[in-house]
């Protein structure tokens, strides 16, 4: 029994409810045999993976499915030996080269070499002329590609895109590329202009209720738990689609946990959310309430504690700007627009220093810091 | 009583000059020096005075004493009677001899004539031929006078009225300020003090919320306190003129900074004191003093006066403290050192000539021609090879340990006979003596293992001490005698004499290269046949853990001032070095009690310098000083105390930088770690409303510039490595949030955490890696997303069965792990990851009984699982999930597809694991069902 998100995933670009333009697109493209490299990018949740590999199966079919994993072994120049893992199909590859911290660039160089110096032979010819002499020889032309997936392709250092670039066309014959991350504001301009960009926005809420309606209908056990009114039904999706930011993934993930915790799901059954995501909550308002030194001290054992459990920085100042923000308009403030501005240019810096820095700790500290400043500033009491 | 004259009057050159040259031996300053010899004797000075010279003359070699007056006039000899009378003032003569040492003595014999006369127990019988001294002398003698101190004529024109019963009379509790005085005329210390008026008596008022805190709490207000403004110079004082007075410093002083106090107050020659006893002549007091303090001045009525008070104290003191008893006492006291040490400096030169002589003789009987480095001559020895002590009285500090050691070595092998049964020492073979450097292990060791007549084997970091090698070279010298005292033995029939001693050094420093090496040791302390003396820095490194139980601990400590004293003198008078006794503490507290760096220093400032006295030490002793790395935590309470900012900082920019430079790694860490610790001073004045949002200002601009500094530092140890950035960084990360926020530290200076968040930052991301590359196939999803929305919906899916269902619940569990490829590992992983008081697992998990937690565990090892991924090898193996609906054509297709000719061999082995693996979770999917 997977979790739902697993279990319900959508495998054909057909399956797929919500933007459909995009899949449309991705159909005509899958069909036509002129694969272009793709940089899809988007919010987690949104169904960038689950495009990519519907698109992948459109091409090759469900051979795509049988996935491995392979680790391999690279060289350093040190002489030290770097233990890499390769998912892969035989027709396609996905490596998640930020996994290598800085030597990602010897993964890109040496693998995609590899792959790309490798022409695939193709029987599907001889096979198509045994089985069915008379079919065209058209579809044997988009098989000889491999596509490589590139995941988080914006921790890509410089120096990994820029032997990338080069890669991209000489090698354009074996291997088509698709770069999957979040923003590609860290990808550099070669690359953007060699990729065609597809942008996979987070789904409307409507979208998400569909889903989720959806997967009840599967799961009858569940569906009984869950309010027969489609209003109520709705209600509650809505509450969980906020609650998720309109993450897909987040919002069946919640609703499967809220069936598993209750018996019966009604409106105002509390949404479960993740535990990071409710300890920061708590330290945001914390820090808004009761703005003091030993507050800050506070602060630093919990932001120390969510970062060890491998909880990104950028997300931590994100969700307690997010959450700040909210906040202001519960208290008593003198100009409020004033400080939410300042707030956000607040984090805006230290968002930057947070990319530019390494110790993560020191700039939401400093955040911390300065917005506690800036409410005691201006909150009347 | 025979009276010592030397004196050589040589007369009449080639050249028609005159000369003289007079000395006194030195068994006249050892007579004069022992009190009762001196009593009654006289001592006559028989001086010439060459006042005719037209050249330099040429004996100015062998002339200790040689003045050179005018040219014009024949010779003139001025002859000097100094009687010293009934009076035990050895310093009197010592003086006498140790001024009409030095060849350009004019001014100091000048000197010495006025202290006579300032003296009352001195008559001083000036012959006639003095007062014909040519006027060019008389002038110089006039000038001389002048420039004396005011005080000194005063006191000469008081002296003849004084009556040297008075004086003897004064109280040895010089200082007291309840003691009456009984002399009148306000020349003993005691006296001057009766004249300086009381501090302030709010100085002495405690603050009732003092009484309540503990240390940490003190000393935070105290840093918070305004430092001196330090714009005032104490002024000059006389030579000595603290002589004999103990002086406490307590609280802040208004204007002069307290370590400037302590420093000038033991220059002239007085103790300072941390604590207040019976035996403290004044107390000098600022605000903030401590509360306890402050009962034991009220207690003990002691003397108490304020900064102003300890100007005029250093004004109005005589030279040499005085003349009250406690004065004479130290100077007495300090004598007597100097007289020890010259007497030591003595014996031990004599002894040397007998041994050079004695060796001279012997090599000319063996005829033998072979120089050894030993027969140098000891110009080219180090000094610290020079004075290296030769006996064991000689070594400073640790007597009892050496006697411990010696008293183990001397009774070795009576204890080897009864199988060391004895207590303590005596139970073992092997001794291990620890220490910090330059306090002298090796030497004692050497000493106590010569003086005993042992033969020594010597082994250190410069010879390779592995396993093998000392198997072989150790192995066979423990169990044999020494040849060369055998046939000592024969001679001296001392049976220690065939005996060897074993002294492993630096055994700490036993490295990589000595593979086995500790070990190997640690075996031999059990066994040995020859008693082990072992030698380290630091026991308690984890490589010296195995000595703990073989070896008896001897622990070395560092030698105090007092005890290296008469010691550094001797040195110092055999080579002709003018030490003030004074400046000793100093230096050891320079070089951290480390007496060899003292002699080096020493040996240093011989080759350019004639004395080492206050001026030049503290230029000396501050070089050396730094030498010494501060440890993180003392550059934090340094960079964060208010005392080192604002306009009377006790460190200027450069010197806070260089505190960074001490530990540039640590430093900034610390500093991030404690800023939010302190009371910033610059709080104070705040009105209490706006107390909370100035404070917390203050630590934005801190955090803000913290932040800052690690982008510098990111381009300093990034991929940039612009070191030349340092500097900057220390200002960034250190300085400028130090600037802002220094104050009272509240509470102790904690150690950095980072540095222990980072290695757990970094386990959990490599669990977290670990569980994408399992389940990385089932999730689709990269490490972020599996570990923010995954992860904390796992966790609840993975433990909730098990808390409430218990053992019905495992199948479930189990299910779910196999769906994701999770091993029991990734399960035990997984229950980490819980944060916040209602994520955390562990204290859920404990109501898991351990029949549910064993069930779970058998149950899950009862089967082989599905695996996506073997950790150890490249053998790899598909999932599990292929759709059924697909038809068989595509495995075919997809079988031959498979072109990398290296793949082929794995295929293979790949279908019979993925069958196998299929078949598996299939019989276990049914049997759950």
């Amino acid at each position: 029994m997977s979790l739902w998100a697993d279990k319900y995933r959508p495998r054909t670009l057909s399956e797929l409810t919500f933007h459909p333009r995009i899949s449309k697109q991705l159909q005509v493209m899958a069909s036509s045999g002129e694969f272009p490299h793709l940089l899809v990018y988007g919010p987690p949740g949104a169904g960038k993976k689950t495009r990519v590999l519907a698109t992948l199966r459109e091409i090759y079919g469900a051979g795509t499915e049988r996935l491995r994993v392979d680790v391999k072994t690279f060289n350093l120049p040190s002489g030290r030996k770097l233990e890499f893992n390769v998912i892969s199909s035989s027709f396609h590859l996905e490596i998640t080269p930020s996994d290598m911290g800085n030597n990602d660039r010897i993964v890109i160089q040496d693998l995609l070499k590899e792959i790309g110096q490798t022409e695939s032979l193709d029987f599907s010819r001889f096979e198509n002329a045994v089985m069915s002499p008379n079919t065209r020889e058209e579809n044997s032309g988009k098989k000889k590609f491999k596509v490589v997936i590139i995941n988080e392709a914006e921790l890509l250092t410089r120096d990994a895109q820029a032997a990338l670039r080069r890669t991209m066309e000489k090698y354009s014959a074996s291997i088509r590329l698709i770069l999957i991350c979040n923003s590609t504001s860290n990808i550099i301009d070669p690359i953007k202009s060699r990729t065609l960009p597809i942008r996979i926005a987070s789904p409307t809420t409507s979208a998400c209720a569909g889903v989720l309606e959806m997967i009840l209908k599967k799961e009858p056990h569940a569906k009984k738990a869950f309010p027969d009114d489609n209003e109520q039904r709705n209600i509650i999706f809505n509450r969980i689609t906020h609650a998720s930011e309109r993450n897909l993934r987040m919002s069946i993930m919640m609703m499967e946990a809220m069936y598993m915790n209750h018996d019966t799901v009604s409106i105002t059954t509390p949404i479960i959310k993740p535990d990071w995501a409710d300890v920061l909550h708590e330290l945001a308002t914390g820090i808004c309430k009761d703005r003091s030194v030993s507050r800050l001290q506070q602060a630093r054992s919990i932001l120390y504690e969510l970062l060890a459990h491998a909880i990104p920085a950028k997300l931590l100042l994100k969700k307690l700007t997010m959450t700040i923000w909210d906040f202001t308009g519960t208290l008593d403030i003198e100009n409020k627009s004033e400080v939410r501005k300042a707030v956000i240019s607040a984090s805006s810096i230290y968002d930057e220093r947070l990319s530019l820095g390494s110790k993560d700790i020191f700039h939401l500290e400093g955040f911390i810091t300065k917005v506690m400043v800036i409410l005691e500033k201006h909150v009347i009491n | 009583m025979e009276i010592p004259i030397t004196s050589v009057v040589s007369t009449g050159g080639a050249e028609g000059s005159i000369s003289m040259s007079m000395s006194i031996s030195p068994s006249f300053v050892t007579d004069c020096c022992c009190p009762p010899l001196v009593y009654a004797s006289g001592l006559i000075l028989n001086m010439a005075l060459c006042l005719f010279a037209s050249r330099p003359p040429r004996s100015r070699k062998s002339a200790r004493v040689f003045w050179q007056g005018g040219r014009s006039k024949g010779g003139y000899l001025a002859i000097f009677y100094i009687l010293t009378l009934k009076n035990k003032d050895k310093k009197t003569a010592h003086d006498a001899s140790s001024s009409l040492r030095k060849p350009e003595s004019q001014e100091t014999f000048q000197h010495f004539k006025s202290k006579q006369s300032a003296d009352s127990n001195v008559i001083v019988v000036d012959s006639e031929e003095d007062e014909k001294v040519t006027p060019h002398r008389k002038r110089k003698a006039e000038l001389t006078e002048s420039d004396n101190e005011e005080p000194v004529k005063k006191e000469a024109k008081v002296l003849p009225k004084k009556s040297p019963t008075k004086t003897k009379s004064a109280k040895p509790q010089a200082g007291r300020s309840s003691q009456p005085s009984q002399t009148g005329a306000g020349q003993t210390a005691q006296e001057i003090l009766e004249t300086i008026p009381d501090a302030d008596p709010k100085y002495l008022e405690v603050d009732p919320e003092m009484e309540n805190m503990n240390f940490f709490q003190l000393k935070a207000r105290t840093s918070e306190a305004p430092a001196p403004t330090g714009d005032r110079m104490l002024p000059e004082g006389r030579p000595n003129c603290l002589n004999g007075l103990t002086i406490v410093f307590t609280g802040i002083l208004p204007t002069i900074d307290r370590d400037e106090c302590v420093r000038i107050a033991s220059k002239y020659g007085a103790k300072v004191t941390k604590s207040i006893s019976g035996k403290t002549s004044l107390v000098v007091i600022g605000h903030e003093a401590g509360p306890k303090k402050i009962k034991m001045i009220k207690e003990k009525k002691i003397k108490c006066i304020d900064e102003e008070g300890f100007i005029q104290l250093l004004q109005k003191m005589p030279a040499d403290g005085g003349s009250g008893e406690a004065a004479r006492i130290a100077i007495a006291k300090k004598e007597e050192e100097e007289r020890k040490a010259i007497e030591e400096a003595e014996k031990e030169e004599e002894e040397n000539r007998k041994r050079q002589t004695q060796l001279r003789e012997e090599r000319a009987s063996q005829s033998s021609q072979v120089e050894r480095p030993s027969d140098k001559p000891d110009t080219e020895k180090l000094w610290t090879v020079k004075y290296a002590p030769t006996d064991i009285k000689q070594i400073c500090g640790n007597k009892g340990n050496v006697e411990l050691l010696q008293s183990w070595l001397e009774h070795w092998f009576d204890n080897a006979k009864t199988g060391f049964k004895g207590p303590g020492i005596h139970g073992y073979r092997a001794v291990m003596i620890s220490g910090p450097p330059g306090i002298g292990k090796t030497t004692a060791a050497h000493v106590v293992a010569k003086s005993l007549g042992f033969d020594v084997i010597e082994k250190n970091a410069s010879d390779v001490r592995s396993k093998k090698l000392l198997n072989e070279q150790l192995r066979s010298s423990l169990s044999n005698s020494s040849v060369v005292g055998y046939f000592n033995q024969l001679k001296t029939h001392d049976p220690n004499n065939r005996r060897i001693v074993m002294i492993m050094d630096e055994v700490d420093g036993m490295s990589s290269g000595d593979h086995g090496g500790g070990a190997q040791l640690s075996q031999f302390c059990r066994t040995t046949e020859t008693p082990l003396i072992l030698i380290c820095n630091d026991k308690s490194l984890p490589k010296m853990r195995t000595f703990d139980k073989t070896c008896y601990d001897l622990t070395w400590r560092r030698p105090t001032g007092k005890e290296m004293k008469s010691r550094l003198m001797t040195i110092a008078h055999r080579e002709g070095l003018k030490l003030d006794p004074n400046i000793i503490d100093q230096l050891v507290a320079a070089t951290n009690n480390d007496i060899r760096q003292i002699i080096n220093i020493m040996s240093t400032v011989a080759r350019t310098q004639k004395t080492l006295n206050y001026e030049n030490s503290e230029q000396i002793s501050k070089t050396w000083q730094k030498e010494v790395i501060l440890k993180p935590f003392d550059i934090v309470g340094k960079l964060l105390s208010g005392a080192s900012y604002g306009s009377h900082a006790r460190y200027n920019l450069s010197e806070k930088i260089n505190l960074y430079f001490n530990d540039m790694d640590f430093t900034p860490l610390m500093i991030h770690e404690n800023y939010r610790s302190t009371t910033p001073s610059k709080l104070s004045g705040c009105p209490p409303n706006k107390r909370n949002l100035r404070h917390l200002e203050l630590l934005e601009e801190a955090s803000n510039f913290i932040s800052e500094s690690d982008l510098v530092n990111q381009l300093i140890r990034g991929g940039e490595q612009q070191w030349s950035l340092a500097p900057f960084h220390a200002i960034l990360s250190s300085v400028l949030p130090g600037s802002k926020v220094a104050g009272g530290m509240n509470g102790r200076t904690m150690f950095t955490s980072w540095l222990g968040q980072n290695s757990k930052k970094m386990k959990y991301d490599r669990i977290l890696q670990d569980l994408q590359y399992h389940s990385s196939t089932k999730t689709m999803t990269n490490n972020q997303e599996l570990r923010l929305t995954y992860i904390p919906f796992l966790i609840k899916m993975l433990s909730d069965p098990l808390i409430k269902n218990g053992t019905s619940g495992i199948d479930q569990v189990l299910e779910l792990m196999d769906e994701y490829y999770l091993t029991k590992e990734d399960w035990d992983n997984l229950m980490e990851f819980g944060v916040g008081p209602k994520g955390r697992m562990d204290q859920k998990l404990k109501s898991v009984s351990s029949a549910t937690k064993s069930a779970f565990t058998r149950k899950y090892n009862s089967y082989s699982h599905p695996t996506v991924i073997y950790k150890t090898g490249d053998s790899v193996t598909k999932g599990n999930r292929a759709p059924a609906f697909k038809p068989d054509l595509d495995d075919v297709i997809e079988d031959d597809t498979k072109d990398v000719p290296e793949d082929e061999p794995q295929e293979e082995q790949d279908d019979i694991k993925n069958d196998k693996l299929i078949k598996k979770v299939k019989q276990s999917t049914k049997r759950r069902k």
